[in-house]
C-alpha cells in the first residue's frame, strides 16, 4: 500500500514538472532544458529558507519565484540576445548548477526535523492510525500528503486552464501555434515566450520544492534526467486524452505523470533489475506515442469491414 | 462535457488498473515477529491493552527512553499490535498541545497512560485527578519536585501513579572528576536559575562537594548568550574545573564552555551523555534507553494486574560513560585517566581524535552461528554503481556471511541500484518497503538518505558514508535516528601528511582538485585542507563540476609551481583520474591519491579506504541488529581501515625513491 500511495504522491509532484514541461514544449513550442536546473533551484531555495524557519508555505512560494526568475533569463537569453533556444536553456542549467550550490552553500541539505507543507499535513494525525482494508493497511498520514498535494495541484491546474482562457493566455497559446499570425496581431513575441518560460520554470521550482519537502532532503543533483520524466508525462497524457484541448491537456499531463510512476512501481515490483529501468521507460513513452495511431487503424479497419 | 470525461475516462481506468495490479501484487502481510523472550505468558491479559505514550518534545535522549520503554514490554510479552494497542502522543514542545492531548487521555479508554519527561508527567497528572487512569513516569529528574503528589517514601504516592525518577549522575561526575585529578580542589558550575531540574543538580553537587572537601564555584546564567561570561568568571575565581549539571541552558552552549575552559587549560566536564565529541573530558549519564526500559518494566507489572499503590517509585540512573583523551591534552593540574575508568567507557575518543569503539567487533556475541527465528528479507541500496560500490557491496554480502548467519537460512538479500536516479532511487526505495524487507542496507549517503525518510522505524544500515553527520541523521556517534546505525569513514589524509614528507622531504605546496557539487568531496576537501595546514603544507585547490573541466583543472594546478599533487576523493575526480595522471605526468608532478583505482593509473602513492572492510563493519553492525539488538543502541562504527598501494614505476619516473619501510607496509605495489 505504501508503495502505491508513495508513486500517487511522487506522480502528482511530479506532475507539476510536468505541467512546466506541457507549457515549455507543447504550448510555446520550445525546448527547455532549463528544468533540469530550475527544479534542484526550487529544491535548494525552499530548503535553505525551511532550515532558516521560515513557512513552509511561504519558502514554497519563493522557490516557485525563483524558478520563474530562472526562465525569465532563458527568454531573455533567447529572445533579446537572439540566442539558440536550446542553448539559452543548456546556459542557464549549467549556471544554475553553481547557483544552486551558493543557495544551499553545500550540496546536500537534510530537512529531516523542520517544519515542511508535508509534515504539517502529516501532524494532522498520529503516524500509528491506519485504516485497513482487506488485507491493506493504509497509513493515513500518507493519505493526507496525497491530498494536500491533490489540493495544490487541482489549484494549480485550475488556476492554469482559466489563464489560458484569458486573452493574454490565447495569446501566449497561439505564439507557439503560429508566431507569425501573432505577431501580425500585435503581440510582442519575445515578451510572450519570456513571460511562458517565467511560468513553465515557476511550475517546475514548485514541483521542486514540494519534492525535496517529501523526500526530506535537498540535493544539487537533483535534476539530472528529469526533463525525460516531464516529458514522457507529456506524451503519455496526449495519447491518453487523445485531444488538444488545453483542459484535456493539463488533466491528461497529470494523470500521466500518475500513470507512469505507477508503471516505473510495478515493473520494480515484478523484480525488474532497476539497472533496466530506463529502457522501460523507452519503451514506455514509444508505446504512448504509437498506440494510438494504431488503435485509429485498427478501427478504421473494423469500420471498412464492417460496411464490407 | 460529457464528452470529455469519455475521453478522460480511458486514463481514470489505466490508473485504476495499474494501482489494482500494483496492490494486488503485493505480498501478503507478515505476521508479527515473534519474540524469544515471552516470559510468564500466563499471566498476561488474553484481552489487547489500551496504552498511550506521552511525551512533550522529541529530543534524541526521550526518542531513546521511548524505545527502551517499547522495548521492555515487548520483552514482558506485550507486543504492539498482538495483545497491547500502543498509541503515542508527542506535543512536539508545545504546551498547549500537551494538554489537549492529556484531556484526550484522560477522557480516552486508556489501560494505562505512559508519560515520559517532567512536562507530560505534569500535565497529565493534572488532568487526571478525577480520573485517576492507571499512569507510570519515567525521564523525570525530581518526581518529588513536579508536585504531583509524590512524596520523598517510596511508597508516598497516590494510588494511580507511580514511575521512575531519573537525576543527571552529579555525585558520580565528581567522584570520578576527583579520581581522575586526586588534588582537584575548586570545581566551577554555571547554572539557570529558572530551571526545576538544574536546581536539583546543582543542590545535589553542592552537597557532594561537602563531602569531597571540593569548593564550589557557582555563576548564573540566564540564557545561552550569558553562558561564556559566567564561564569566564568562574575561570577568574580559579576553578580547576568546570561541571555542567542537568542545566539545558548550559547544555545548549557546551561547545562555548568546553572552548573557554580549555583556552584556560582547564577540563569540562558533564552529567549528560554525548558531550565528549564537543570537547568535554568525560560525559557521566544516565543511559535513557536503560531508563526507558526500566519505566517498561513498571508498566508491564501494572499491565499484568498488579496495584500500582504497591509499586514504588524508584531512583534509577543506569550510568554511560564517554570519556576524551584528547581533551587531557594541555590541561593544567595532575590529569590522567585510570585504566579502570577507559576500560568502563561506553565511548573512547583518543589522543589523535578518534572515536574508539570498544563495543563493536570486540567479542563476537555468544549466539553466533545460531540460526534466527524468521527469515530476514535484506535489500541493498545503491544510488550510482560504481567499482568503489561493488567493493562495497562484496564486503557487506561476505560480512553477513562471516557474522555466522547463512543466506537461504537467515536471511535473503537483493542489490538495487537506481543508477544515478534521484527518482528511482525514491522508487526504489518504496519498492523495497512494499516488498516486507526488514533491514535495509544502504550504499552512499544518497541512499540513506532516501531510506532514512521513507524507512518509516524501519531498521537501516549504512555504509560508504563519509559522514553522516552532515547526512541528518544523527548528531554524534551514539545520539542519532533510533533505526539508522552503521559505519562510516573518510579518508586518510592524516595519514598522507607524513608519507609526502618521508618520500619529499623538501616539499611546501600541494595542490588537489574538488568538486562543490558532491558532499563527500567537499567534507573530503575540507579533511585534507585541515591536515595539509596542520602538516605545514600551503595546499591549492581547484573546483571542477564535470568530466571535461578534469583535465584543464589540472593543468591550472600544474602552472601554480606545486611540489606534488594530493588529489582529495570524489566520485567525479576519480572517474576521470587517467586526465588527472596525464597531466600531472606532463608537468613531472607525482601524486597522492585516495582512490584504490588511481594506483594502477599512475598514482605514485594510494592511500585507499578499504570499502571492501567498511561493508563487513557494516554487515557485523546488520548482524546484531538481525540478533535482537536495536540500531538505537548501536553506535556509528567508523571504520578506520585503509590500504596503501604503491606505484613503484610512476615514483621511479619522478625520481622518487620509496624506502624498503614503506614497500613493506604497502598492501599492493606495481613495479611496473
Amino acid at each position: 500500500m505504501m508503495q502505491l500511495i508513495g508513486s500517487v504522491s511522487v506522480g502528482l509532484i511530479l506532475s507539476l514538472l510536468a505541467l512546466g514541461v506541457l507549457i515549455s514544449f507543447r504550448i510555446l513550442a520550445f525546448r527547455d532544458l532549463t528544468v533540469e536546473g530550475s527544479i534542484a533551484l526550487g529544491g535548494a531555495v525552499a530548503g535553505t529558507l525551511l532550515v532558516s524557519g521560515w513557512n513552509p508555505w511561504l519558502a514554497t512560494f519563493i522557490a516557485f519565484l525563483a524558478g520563474a526568475c530562472a526562465g525569465t533569463v532563458t527568454g531573455i537569453l533567447t529572445t533579446r540576445l537572439q540566442i539558440n533556444g536550446l542553448l539559452a536553456g543548456i546556459l542557464v542549467m549549467t549556471a544554475l548548477y553553481s547557483v544552486n550550490l551558493r543557495v544551499m552553500n553545500r550540496s546536500n541539505l537534510p530537512l529531516f526535523k523542520e517544519q515542511t507543507v508535508v509534515s504539517m499535513a502529516q501532524k494532522a494525525v498520529s503516524p500509528d492510525l491506519k485504516w485497513t482494508i482487506g488485507r491493506w493497511d493504509i497509513p493515513v498520514q500518507e493519505v493526507l500528503v496525497v491530498i494536500l498535494v491533490l489540493a495544490i495541484i487541482g489549484l494549480i491546474s485550475g488556476i492554469m486552464y482559466a489563464f489560458f482562457k484569458t486573452n493574454l493566455g490565447l495569446a501566449m497559446r497561439a505564439t507557439g501555434d503560429n508566431e507569425q499570425m501573432i505577431r501580425a496581431l500585435g503581440v510582442e513575441v519575445g515578451w510572450m515566450l519570456t513571460f511562458g518560460l517565467a511560468l513553465s520554470n515557476g511550475l517546475v521550482a514548485l514541483s521542486g520544492a514540494l519534492l525535496v519537502q517529501y523526500q526530506g532532503y535537498a540535493d544539487v543533483q537533483m535534476g539530472l534526467g528529469m526533463v525525460v520524466w516531464g516529458l514522457a508525462s507529456v506524451i503519455i497524457g496526449e495519447s491518453l486524452v487523445n485531444s488538444r484541448q488545453i483542459g484535456m491537456l493539463v488533466v491528461g499531463t497529470i494523470m500521466g505523470s500518475i500513470l507512469f510512476r505507477l508503471l516505473v512501481a510495478i515493473a520494480l515490483r515484478w523484480g525488474l533489475n532497476p539497472n533496466d529501468l530506463k529502457l522501460v521507460t523507452a519503451v514506455f513513452v514509444l508505446i504512448a506515442l504509437v498506440a494510438p495511431n494504431a488503435i485509429d487503424v485498427a478501427r478504421r479497419k473494423l469500420s471498412t469491414l464492417g460496411k464490407a | 462535457m460529457g464528452e470529455s470525461l469519455k475521453r478522460l475516462s480511458f486514463g481514470f481506468f489505466l490508473i485504476a488498473l495499474a494501482s489494482a495490479v500494483l496492490l494486488l501484487s503485493e505480498a501478503p502481510r507478515q505476521k508479527p515477529r515473534e519474540t524469544s523472550l515471552a516470559t510468564s505468558e500466563s499471566t498476561i491479559p488474553t484481552r489487547t491493552m489500551r496504552v498511550a505514550m506521552f511525551q512533550m518534545a522529541s529530543q534524541p535522549i526521550i526518542d531513546e527512553g521511548a524505545q527502551g520503554v517499547i522495548d521492555s514490554l515487548k520483552e514482558a510479552g506485550f507486543v504492539d499490535g498482538k495483545n497491547l494497542k500502543l498509541t503515542r502522543f508527542n506535543a512536539e514542545g508545545d504546551i498547549a498541545t500537551g494538554n489537549a492531548i492529556s484531556q484526550e487521555l484522560a477522557a480516552g479508554d486508556y489501560d494505562l497512560v505512559i508519560t515520559l519527561t517532567t512536562g507530560a508527567l505534569q500535565s497529565f497528572a493534572n488532568v487526571n485527578k478525577q480520573r485517576k487512569v492507571p499512569h507510570v513516569f519515567g525521564l523525570v529528574s525530581d518526581p518529588v519536585k513536579a508536585g504531583v503528589g509524590v512524596g520523598t517514601e517510596p511508597m508516598d504516592h497516590p494510588a494511580h501513579l507511580t514511575g521512575i525518577g531519573t537525576f543527571p549522575p552529579v555525585d558520580q561526575a565528581l567522584e570520578l572528576a576527583r579520581r581522575i585529578n586526586p588534588k582537584l580542589s575548586k570545581v566551577g558550575i554555571g547554572w539557570n536559575p529558572a530551571e526545576i531540574n538544574s536546581e536539583v543538580s546543582t543542590k545535589l553537587a553542592r552537597e557532594v562537594c561537602k563531602k569531597l572537601k571540593i569548593e564550589l564555584l557557582e555563576a548564573n546564567v540566564e540564557n545561552t548568550s550569558t553562558v561564556k561570561e559566567a564561564v569566564r568568571s568562574l575561570i577568574d575565581r580559579q576553578a580547576e574545573a568546570l561541571l555542567v549539571g542537568g542545566d539545558v541552558t548550559m547544555l545548549g552552549a557546551i561547545d562555548v564552555v568546553a572552548k573557554t575552559g580549555s583556552d584556560a587549560h582547564i577540563p569540562t566536564f558533564t552529567c549528560m551523555p554525548g558531550n565528549a565529541k564537543k570537547g568535554t573530558l568525560f560525559d557521566v549519564g544516565a543511559n535513557y534507553y536503560e531508563v526507558g526500559r526500566t519505566v517498561g518494566r513498571v508498566a508491564a507489572r501494572v499491565l499484568k494486574g498488579e496495584s500500582i499503590a504497591s509499586i514504588p517509585v524508584e531512583i534509577a540512573i543506569p550510568p554511560k560513560l564517554f570519556v576524551n583523551k584528547l581533551a587531557l591534552k594541555s590541561l593544567n593540574g595532575e590529569w590522567a585517566f585510570p585504566d579502570d575508568v577507559v576500560k568502563s567507557a561506553d565511548s573512547i575518543i583518543d589522543e589523535s581524535g578518534q572515536t574508539d569503539k570498544v563495543t563493536v567487533v570486540v567479542a563476537a556475541p555468544p549466539t553466533q552461528n545460531q540460526p534466527l527465528v524468521n527469515l530476514w528479507q535484506l535489500r541493498i541500496v545503491s544510488y550510482v554503481n560504481s567499482d568503489d560500490v561493488a567493493e562495497a557491496e562484496r564486503g557487506l554480502r561476505e560480512g553477513l556471511k562471516k557474522s555466522g548467519l547463512v543466506e537461504g537460512r537467515d536471511y535473503a538479500v537483493k542489490m538495487l541500484n537506481a543508477q544515478g536516479d534521484m527518482a528511482t532511487l525514491n522508487s526504489l526505495v518504496d519498492a523495497a518497503i512494499a516488498d516486507n524487507t526488514d533491514l535495509l542496507l544502504t550504499i552512499s549517503t544518497q541512499a540513506l538518505q532516501s531510506c532514512v525518510q521513507k524507512a518509516q522505524g524501519l531498521p537501516i544500515v549504512f555504509t560508504m558514508v563519509a559522514n553522516p553527520f552532515a547526512a541528518g541523521v544523527g548528531k554524534s556517534e551514539s545520539d542519532h535516528l533510533s533505526n539508522v546505525t552503521g559505519a562510516y569513514g573518510a579518508n586518510d589524509v592524516k595519514r598522507m601528511m607524513p608519507i609526502i614528507r618521508q618520500l619529499m622531504p623538501d616539499a611546501k605546496k600541494l595542490g588537489t582538485l574538488f568538486v562543490p557539487g558532491e558532499v563527500n568531496s567537499v567534507y573530503s576537501y575540507e579533511l585534507l585542507v585541515e591536515a595539509a595546514r596542520g602538516a605545514g603544507y600551503e595546499l591549492v585547490s581547484v573546483g571542477v563540476n564535470a568530466g571535461t573541466e578534469v583535465l584543464d583543472g589540472t593543468q591550472s594546478l600544474c602552472d601554480q609551481h606545486l611540489d606534488a599533487i594530493c588529489l582529495s576523493n570524489s566520485n567525479l575526480t576519480g572517474a576521470a583520474f587517467p586526465s588527472v595522471a596525464q597531466a600531472a605526468s606532463k608537468a613531472k608532478l607525482p601524486v597522492f591519491a585516495f582512490l584504490g583505482s588511481a594506483s594502477k593509473q599512475g598514482a605514485a602513492v594510494v592511500l585507499t579506504r578499504d570499502y571492501y572492510d567498511m561493508g563487513l563493519d557494516s554487515a557485523q553492525i546488520a548482524a546484531r541488529v538481525m540478533r535482537g539488538e536495536k540500531p538505537a543502541a548501536i553506535p556509528f562504527f567508523q571504520s578506520t581501515k585503509s590500504k596503501l598501494y604503491l606505484n613503484l614505476a610512476s615514483a621511479q619516473k619522478l625520481g622518487l625513491t620509496i624506502p624498503e619501510s614503506l614497500i613493506k607496509a604497502a598492501d599492493q605495489v606495481i613495479d611496473k
